[in-house]
């Protein structure tokens, strides 16, 4: 009988190899006369949100005038994840730091993890069995 | 001198193909363990190719690395969460770690408390992400005042991942 080799499906890990950022599209909404925008038009006329977009090149940012208060839609290639945000009556550099803090996501749900470490590997020193130490090592009840 | 070598260990199927006679080789560097063929035990030893030589390229490799001094055991792959924002990191950073403590294989571990010499190794971590834990409330009571005051926490996350991991 021939040899058949166990196939095995390599799982795509983001950070394993290539790293892409999650966050790819950001949309910024806001109203030309509404006092709840009025954050957003400053950072849009004193060029702070052009810096932001030169200094993450791979983030396509969308500015889009509408009535109403001010929105920021962040998009991630995680799954197609989209998430609004309300960026009203926030100074200039409050909604900068929302930006900021939100691109920096991947897009999944919030979770707090209690583990230190996530593995999906094999244990690399296997289970300890006592039934298996060699004789001279084993614990003597 | 062949004291494990009929040691049906339960470790993983990668330890059913060593071969006593390429260990026997190895076992004057062990020495002063009085060991055999194959440690029955994971053995500390400062001879470094004895972990080179059992990591099986570097695939059966694990270590721990320091980060705020809490150590953290990985192989290539894995995911750390730290419960802190670190400073001055972005996504999509490589970060290049300089307190590695700890290098082990199946049956050898390399140490040094004050650090390894970053030649031996090859550690590289990315930044995937950076979030927080879900928003939840704290309440506090102080002595003398009847009402409970209330403190929302959001605590940051960082989520790396060990993109490299193998000796020099």
């Amino acid at each position: 009988m021939p040899v058949k080799a166990i196939p095995k499906v390599s799982i795509a890990r983001n950070g394993v190899g290539t790293l892409v950022v999650p966050c790819n599209k950001i949309q910024i909404q806001y109203c030309n006369w509404g006092g709840s925008s009025q954050g957003v038009r400053d950072l849009l006329t004193n060029g702070q949100l052009n810096n932001f977009a030169s200094n993450n090149k791979n983030i396509f940012i969308e500015v889009i005038k509408k009535s109403g208060h001010p929105t920021a839609t962040f998009h991630y290639s995680n799954k197609d994840k989209v998430n609004e945000i309300d960026i009203k009556n926030l100074k200039f550099n409050e909604v900068l730091k929302k930006i900021n803090e939100y691109s920096q996501r991947s897009g999944n749900e919030l979770f707090k993890w209690n583990h230190k470490v996530l593995s999906i590997n094999q244990s690399t020193r296997g289970i300890w069995s006592p039934m298996h130490e060699a004789k001279s090592d084993r614990y003597k009840i | 001198m062949i004291k494990n070598a009929i040691n049906p260990s339960l470790r993983g199927g990668f330890q059913a193909f060593r071969g006593s006679m390429m260990m026997r080789s190895m076992t004057s560097s062990v020495g002063t363990n009085n060991i055999g063929d194959i440690p029955s035990q994971t053995v500390s030893t400062q001879n470094f190719n004895l972990l080179k030589f059992d990591s099986n390229g570097s695939k059966n490799l694990y270590a721990i690395l320091r980060i705020h001094n809490i150590p953290y055991l990985v192989t290539k792959g894995d995911k750390i969460i730290l419960p802190t924002k670190l400073k001055g990191v972005k996504v999509g950073d490589q970060l290049d770690i300089n307190k590695v403590t700890t290098l082990g294989s199946p049956n050898f571990t390399f140490n040094d408390n004050n650090g390894i010499n970053k030649d031996l190794y090859n550690l590289k971590l990315n930044v995937v992400e950076i979030t927080r834990e879900p928003y939840y409330e704290v309440y506090r009571k102080k002595q003398r005042c009847r009402r409970l005051k209330t403190f929302p926490v959001e605590n940051y996350q960082t989520v790396l991942t060990i993109n490299e991991l193998s000796l020099a």
